[in-house]
């Protein structure tokens, strides 16, 4: 099963797991897979109009799904999806 | 045409104090001789900057331009290694000038007491080659990206949180700037986080390492690429990133 990559930001919402397996063929069927797991992602990570956020960038295999098919980007069962929030400095 | 003003000689004393780095393949005279003639902006000399600016220090930058206000606080210490407990309720900007001149007198620092925004962003980068983005907050970022894709300068773009850290270097019209991955700012973005001193010290000794890098032109830079750290488990992931032709800020350069 793919896996994804969870950053710390939102490991509150998966209550501590830093990778998750997903049932998926697709990078927008993992995510509806993990918003069904765990529902407190759901407006992390997207908008009330159902779009990922902006400021959310989606890699598989550290390729960005924007130069993909975006979340109809196809995903084997040995590829990972990393999630990557902004962070800043402090 | 424009020429460049040559390069400053060493003295026998920096020939000495430099003496490790230029045996570097690549490095020698030459890549010290560029970094004394050097300037670098950083924006906010906390647990990331600070460290940035010490290391360049050491490696014998020519110039600093740094902007950060307020007075020290208790909190500031698990990471802002420029600031001591002497120093706390007194301003950031004098506890990091002195601590940097200690290590490196011969620096010209430029100090600030004001967090960079739009309306001084201009003014500050004019004042530098590259400038280094370590502020806490998207506002300063995002002031701080227009400025260096309206100068043209290069952006080392570094952040952190709990134990991951995220770096990539931005070259305005040649690589993604700041805007193409991030077109608006977090809602749930918090200015106070949970991170570990020693992360912000990870991030920042490679950003010292890409500016260093940018001002002598040895190795390769992150140049569409984002290097992301998870120092819990001790993982890095390389990110292939592109300019969005879209972006607010920057789609107009070629």
């Amino acid at each position: 099963m793919p896996k994804i990559q969870i950053p710390a930001t939102l490991r509150p919402q998966t209550g501590g797991l830093a990778s998750v397996e997903s049932d998926g063929v697709t990078v927008g069927e993992l995510l509806q897979q993990l918003t069904l797991q765990f529902p407190e992602l759901e407006t992390r990570l997207f908008s009330p109009s159902g779009h990922v956020h902006s400021y959310i960038n989606l890699f598989i295999d550290g390729q960005s799904i924007r130069d993909l098919k975006q979340l109809d980007t196809p995903v084997g069962p040995h590829q990972t999806l990393l999630i990557l929030t902004p962070l800043s400095g402090g | 045409m424009q020429t460049n003003p040559p390069l400053p000689e060493l003295t026998e004393h920096e020939r000495a104090v430099y003496e490790w780095q230029s045996w570097v393949p690549g490095f020698g005279e030459l890549g010290q001789r560029k970094l004394k003639a050097a300037s670098v902006l950083i924006s906010r000399l906390g647990g990331i900057g600070g460290l940035v600016a010490y290391q360049l220090a050491a490696a014998g930058i020519g110039k600093l331009v740094l902007a950060h206000a307020g007075n020290v606080k208790p909190s500031d210490l698990n990471r802002q290694l420029l600031m001591t407990h002497d120093w706390i309720g007194k301003p950031r900007i004098e506890s990091i000038r002195q601590r940097l001149s200690d290590l490196n007198p011969r620096m010209e620092i430029v100090g600030v007491a004001e967090n960079l925004s739009e309306s001084n962003a201009e003014q500050l980068l004019s004042q530098a080659d590259i400038v280094v983005d370590c502020a806490p907050l998207f506002a300063e970022r995002f002031a701080m990206n227009a400025a260096a894709v309206n100068q043209r300068k290069p952006m080392i773009e570094c952040a952190m949180y709990e134990l991951e850290s995220q770096i990539t270097t931005f070259i305005p019209g040649k690589t993604a700037c700041l805007r193409c991955l991030v077109p608006e700012a977090p809602p749930t973005w918090k200015r106070q986080f949970p991170v570990v001193g020693a992360v912000s010290g990870t991030v920042a000794c490679l950003a010292a390492m890409e500016a260093i890098k940018l001002i002598t032109g040895i190795g390769e830079p992150l140049f569409n690429r984002m290097l992301r750290l998870d120092l819990r488990n001790m993982s890095m992931d390389q990110l292939q990133i592109q300019r969005c032709v879209d972006c607010s800020t920057c789609r107009h350069l070629q």
